[in-house]
């Protein structure tokens, strides 16, 4: 699996942990590199990785911002200035490279700052053979903040109507406020897959896949633990690693 | 008088002085003896050696010159020796790193000069080296991967990649590229020549950028003060600017 992939969804349906799972594969792959970054302000996939950001991307933003107001700087420099905070403020384990954006920025219009920030993480991103970016359910801040194309838009949903709904909605937005590649619904945390199986013959979507629940990951949230550490016997890990073979 | 010859005389009199006590070495340029060139981004655990990052530990200059006496040939200047496997093996930290490219030419247009020749700079990266500079703080930091270590990377091609694209722009006639490794004596005794040519790059930026005369309220009336070039430019670019505004220049009001 390469190129960019943004994980969506109604708060609370796991998609953090979902992008968690997608990094668990890749860590264990030899010659392949992954990016994971967390566009959601909470910061919930730094937790479910272990991971801890040097600098998020908006303290990155103030800062420009200070330094630019007390020397001029032109275009270039500033950009070369950006690149190298953002290689700064990445936190790496093995092969995984994790950036956080942090909370969106206050008030004010700093288009260009937002535009080189923008534009050097598409450079980072392409450095990597799969990024993946866990994004709030507004799929407007991926655009505008992190990456304008993704390969793949990841719709995550629980076995609940309300849920793909829900990413039925997102990815309306999505149809007019951004790039992608591919949009698909997986439908996570089943316990009964036929219940499942009756929400993907409902849905417009296309369901790419159903991911059971997993005490362990329960498990690994409530003590904290890095889903890195998940054993390949782990049913979802094992379900995702079927989809990505697929 | 050039834009920085003053803290280009001070670098030129350091390098004579470590030359002749054969703490650096001038190796003359080899335009077949290069490296790849390619952005690439080395992850902490493929990195065989660190060079320079934060705070001091690393000292990043672009200078140019009509002089040559101050750039007299094209060569690459090691002071603490290249990069080798051995020295990944020995060194537990990032090593204190300097970069300082230095050339001569003659250039119509000094702004135009700072970005096209910074352009090349930024533009050379190695392949295997994740090389990022932060242009205000002086400062440069480079990751080399193992592979590229292993396959032969080192300063001296990295300085003969360097000078090989700067001598393919017309208004160049030598270029040389000083690398301080591991001597964190050497950037702090750099510095002050260095931070001196920054006020002057910004100066030259902030006349370009901002397009703002007002002197007495500018901050780098200092260094335009000392640095003649820059009040040539800016006495130029206003001439420019008012005649753009279809003002009349300064001196003929009531000509008429």
């Amino acid at each position: 699996m390469r190129g960019v992939v943004a994980v969506c969804g109604k708060g609370g349906v796991g998609k953090t942990s979902v992008s968690a799972l997608l990094c668990r594969l890749l860590s264990g792959e030899d010659g392949v590199r992954g990016l994971a970054v967390d566009a959601d302000p909470s910061g919930g996939l730094s937790l479910s990785l272990g991971i801890s950001p040097r600098r998020t991307v908006n303290d990155l933003r103030k800062e420009v911002i200070s330094a630019a107001r007390e020397r001029p700087t032109d275009a270039r420099d500033l950009a070369a200035s950006i690149d190298y905070r953002l290689l700064e403020a990445l936190g790496e384990r093995g092969n995984l490279a994790f950036l956080a954006v942090g909370r969106p920025e206050e008030e004010g219009c700093y288009c260009q700052v937002n535009t080189f920030l923008r534009e050097a993480i598409e450079t980072l991103a392409g450095h990597f053979d799969l990024t993946v970016i866990d994004a709030e359910a507004g799929v407007e801040q991926v655009n505008r903040r992190v990456i304008r194309r993704v390969d793949l838009l990841l719709l995550v949903s629980d076995p609940t109507a309300k849920g793909v709904r829900v990413a039925e909605a997102i990815k309306g937005v999505a149809d007019e406020a951004m790039l992608y590649g591919r949009a698909a619904l997986l439908i996570n945390r089943v316990g009964d897959p036929q219940a499942a199986e009756r929400l993907a013959a409902e849905t417009p979507l296309e369901v790419i896949g159903i991911l059971p629940e997993d005490p362990a990951i329960r498990d690994f949230d409530a003590q904290g633990r890095s889903l890195l550490e998940l054993s390949e016997d782990s049913p979802a890990l094992r379900a995702l690693r079927e989809l990505i073979g697929q | 008088m050039g834009l920085f010859d003053e803290p280009l005389a001070e670098i030129a009199a350091w390098r004579e002085e470590r030359r002749a006590s054969g703490e650096l070495h001038s190796l003359p340029y080899d335009p077949v003896n290069t490296w790849p060139v390619e952005s690439s981004l080395v992850l902490r655990e493929d990195t065989a050696l660190e060079l320079g990052a934060t705070g001091r530990s690393s000292l990043s200059l672009l200078l140019w010159t009509e002089r040559r006496d101050l750039v007299p040939e094209d060569a690459v200047l090691l002071l603490g020796g290249d990069l080798s496997p051995q020295l990944a093996e020995d060194a537990a930290a990032p090593l204190a790193f300097g970069q300082l490219v230095l050339v001569r030419g003659r250039f119509p247009d000094e702004y135009d000069a700072y970005r096209d020749l910074r352009d090349v700079v930024y533009e050379t990266r190695a392949s295997g080296v994740s090389t990022r500079v932060w242009p205000d703080r002086l400062q440069l930091w480079s990751r080399v991967s193992r592979r590229a270590l292993q396959e032969g990377f080192t300063l001296e091609a990295y300085g003969n990649a360097i000078i090989k694209r700067l001598r393919e722009r017309e208004e160049s006639q030598a270029a040389q590229v000083a690398f301080i490794l591991g001597r964190q004596e050497e950037l702090d005794r750099l510095r002050p020549a260095a931070e001196k040519a920054r006020d002057v790059v910004d100066a030259l930026i902030k006349m370009y950028e901002e397009m703002n005369f007002d002197c007495e309220s500018c901050e780098y009336l200092e260094v335009c003060d000392e640095v003649a070039e820059l009040r040539l430019i800016r006495d130029r670019l206003k001439g420019e600017r008012q005649g753009e505004a279809g003002e009349r220049p300064p001196g003929k009001e009531g000509d008429d």
